[in-house]
């Protein structure tokens, strides 16, 4: 049965609802069931802009971030299985990227002595947004060698910081070991050896300059030969190219 | 391009008698490249493996090597 009026008149009274009326009407009678909430159809009675300020945070527990704000430019990360937090993680892109490319082949000729000698070109410069950035080179060379006797040849990279350090065979000076620098080729034994054919390398090195100076790298190589010839570096007819990226903290 | 120079060059101190160690940056066919293109090492190494810079051997000429070209 549906309550639509009271008659007062007929119960001959009058009853002042706000202090005369106690306890709880069950909703099976049409009430709320609590003597302080309001019954609300969220699907149908419910309109209007609820403030922000009547907003909780919800926690990450259900569905949230558990959070309040942020730290600008950072990622949100789980610090835990049910917290979250700003953070500056690593997202490894890439930043600063030049590069340069060489046709024209560099010969290291001589039938004495050794030592590294320095490229000029082709050469990279980069300028790392922070301290924290490390320097991907990737070099393409081209080597070949003629003359007599045994050959070889090692590569190796040196690094100019502006205003700085230099830094020459970048490989032997992270490790004393390292004598043939990033790359070290054998042309031949001991029989005469003339107009090797060419050899293309790619080469990758992986560096930590700690610095947001200039910073230029070139190619450096030595070859060891006691005997008359010549070894080359790079070639006439060829182009290669070193690239230098800075990847990102 | 030619590596008549570099060839030329060993032919030119095939007995040892003349003692070099060089860089040549690029293809040398002029005397202006001969005397622009090239950096003559000593043949001994710093302390830290670097070949250190010396002065071009007074036998080697571009006369003497570019003859030696011509022949080539």
């Amino acid at each position: 049965m549906t309550l639509t009026t009271i008659n007062l008149a007929a119960l001959g009274d009058t009853i002042n609802l706000s202090t005369e009326v106690t306890g709880t009407l069950p909703t099976g009678n049409g009430g709320t069931g609590s003597t302080a909430t309001t019954f609300v159809n969220a699907a149908s009675n419910v309109t209007g802009t609820l403030p922000s300020a009547n907003l909780p945070t919800v926690p990450v527990t259900k569905g949230g971030t558990g959070l309040t704000s942020g730290t600008t430019d950072q990622l949100l990360k789980f610090t835990g299985t049910t917290t979250l937090a700003s953070s500056a993680i690593s997202t490894g892109k890439i930043g600063f990227v030049n590069s340069r490319t060489r046709r024209g082949e560099y010969n290291i000729s001589g039938n004495h002595g050794s030592g590294f000698v320095v490229m000029a070109e082709p050469y990279v410069v980069i300028t790392p947004s922070s301290t924290s950035s490390r320097v991907k080179l990737t070099f393409q060379v081209l080597l070949s060698a003629d003359g007599t006797g045994y050959k070889t040849t090692d590569l190796d990279i040196q690094r100019i910081i502006s205003g700085g350090a230099t830094t020459s065979r970048l490989a032997h000076s992270g490790d004393s070991s390292s004598i043939q620098g990033v790359a070290g080729r054998t042309f031949s034994g001991s029989s005469a050896v003339s107009q090797t054919p060419t050899a293309l390398y790619t080469l990758v090195w992986i560096d930590n300059p700690l610095t947001t100076s200039e910073t230029t790298y070139k190619l450096m190589s030595q070859a060891n030969d006691s005997t008359n010839g010549n070894l080359y570096v790079y070639n006439n007819g060829q182009t290669c190219t070193f690239v230098g990226e800075e990847i990102l903290p | 391009m030619s590596r008549k120079f570099g060839t030329a060059l060993q032919t030119f101190c095939n007995d040892n008698s003349i003692k070099y160690r060089c860089l040549i940056d690029g293809t040398v066919e002029t005397e202006e490249q001969f005397n622009n293109q090239i950096v003559w090492y000593t043949g001994q190494e710093d302390s830290e493996g670097l070949a250190i810079v010396g002065t071009k051997p007074n036998e080697i000429t571009w006369a003497a090597v570019k003859a030696e070209m011509d022949k080539l």
